[in-house]
């Protein structure tokens, strides 16, 4: 696989496991994608088994909201966490085809660290599109259009589907101001 | 070995000193000394260039890793939102020298050369101050004697007094140097 390739391919599925958990924008689960990157040194034949077992055995952390004076587990925030698993691990099983250990190593240090890109160009700035257009450039990558679609969706998106914010319209940011 | 023409060579000192002034203030540390906080992330980024022998993927390598370790946080030193500056700059840079450059070996090599120079450049100021003992006047004195010396070789003479103020400003803020 060319480096370029790798490069995009890594920046897609980064996007995807992105996730809105109240103002930040974070991976949905670092440690999942850990999982997954350790399994990368494995061979041809082991690694689908391997991916599907990391996809099987994945139980997101618990969450609860609160429905009256009692606390109760998030199921919604449960399942959909599982099926993020799926789609990054099934992708990230795509990707590996082809691939020998030590490409697949550096595609996951790529896909980690730009879940961390990401969730840093949130917090610079209120606007990060720009940014990210720009490292897309510089970076010399090639039809970024889908990735900074993406990207825009969770400038977007405003749904609170992470922890703790899972009824609430207004953004953090939005409530503090309201308060003073 | 690349060779550079005058004039780019006068663009990478230029744009050295360009993003010295976007790093951290110096601070004294312990042994009250002036140093830059954080300054081992600079130190580690020539080796990003060095690890492709592909320079397309060596210069994508490099602004990857400039991204992601240069805004991150280090415990205690409060620099992270300083060195997303220095990486807005940097970006900035790396994309002028891609448009400009043809060969992407020639503008990996201008980038070896860019952050040497901002390493060696911070590192100079921060021995200038040192030397100078809290006097400002013979900060300002020896820090025009160094640019003086180097602007006269790449022929960037005329941007002197304004890079020299730009440092002076950074290095000790600019109510002082009216001191």
């Amino acid at each position: 696989m060319e480096h370029s390739n790798l490069n995009s391919t890594a920046w897609e599925i980064a996007t995807l496991a992105m996730v809105r958990k109240g103002r930040d924008v974070t991976a949905y689960s670092t440690s999942q994608i850990r999982k997954f990157f350790s399994l990368a040194q494995m061979s041809d034949a082991e690694l689908p088994r391997a991916i599907d077992e990391a996809i099987r055995t994945y139980t997101p952390q618990p969450t609860k909201v609160v429905s009256g004076s009692n606390p109760i587990p998030d199921l919604r925030y449960l399942e959909k966490q599982k099926k993020k698993n799926a789609l990054i691990g099934e992708k990230i099983k795509i990707a590996f085809t082809g691939m020998d250990a030590s490409t697949r190593t550096r595609f996951m240090q790529y896909l980690l660290w730009d879940t961390k890109i990401v969730e840093q160009g949130f917090k610079m700035y209120k606007d990060p599109i720009p940014f990210f257009k720009k490292l897309f450039d510089v970076e010399g990558m090639k039809n970024s259009n889908e990735i900074i679609k993406s990207l825009e969706s969770l400038v977007n998106n405003d749904s609170r589907d992470g922890r703790g914010f899972g009824h609430e319209s207004r953004n953090s940011f939005e409530r503090r101001r309201s308060r003073s | 070995m690349t060779e550079f023409k005058r004039e780019e060579l006068k663009e990478i000192v230029l744009d050295s000193y360009n993003l010295i002034v976007t790093l951290p203030q110096p601070q004294r540390n312990w042994k009250k000394e002036w140093e830059i906080k954080s300054r081992s992330k600079l130190k580690n980024l020539p080796e990003a260039l060095r690890e492709f022998q592909d320079p397309s993927a060596a210069i994508t390598h490099f602004v990857k890793n400039t991204a992601y370790f240069l805004p991150r946080a280090e415990r205690g030193s409060g620099t992270d939102r300083v060195f997303s500056e220095l990486l807005s700059k940097l970006l900035d840079t790396v994309s002028i020298y891609s448009k400009k450059t043809g060969s992407p070996e020639h503008i990996r090599q201008k980038l070896v050369y860019l952050i040497g120079y901002l390493n060696w450049g911070s590192d100079s100021v921060c021995v200038l101050m040192n030397a100078s003992h809290d006097d400002i006047h013979e900060f300002e004195r020896r820090l025009k004697a160094m640019l003086a010396a180097e602007f006269s070789i790449i022929g960037a003479d005329s941007e002197l007094d304004k890079t020299a103020k730009a440092i002076m400003t950074w290095a000790i803020g600019p109510k002082e140097q009216g001191r």
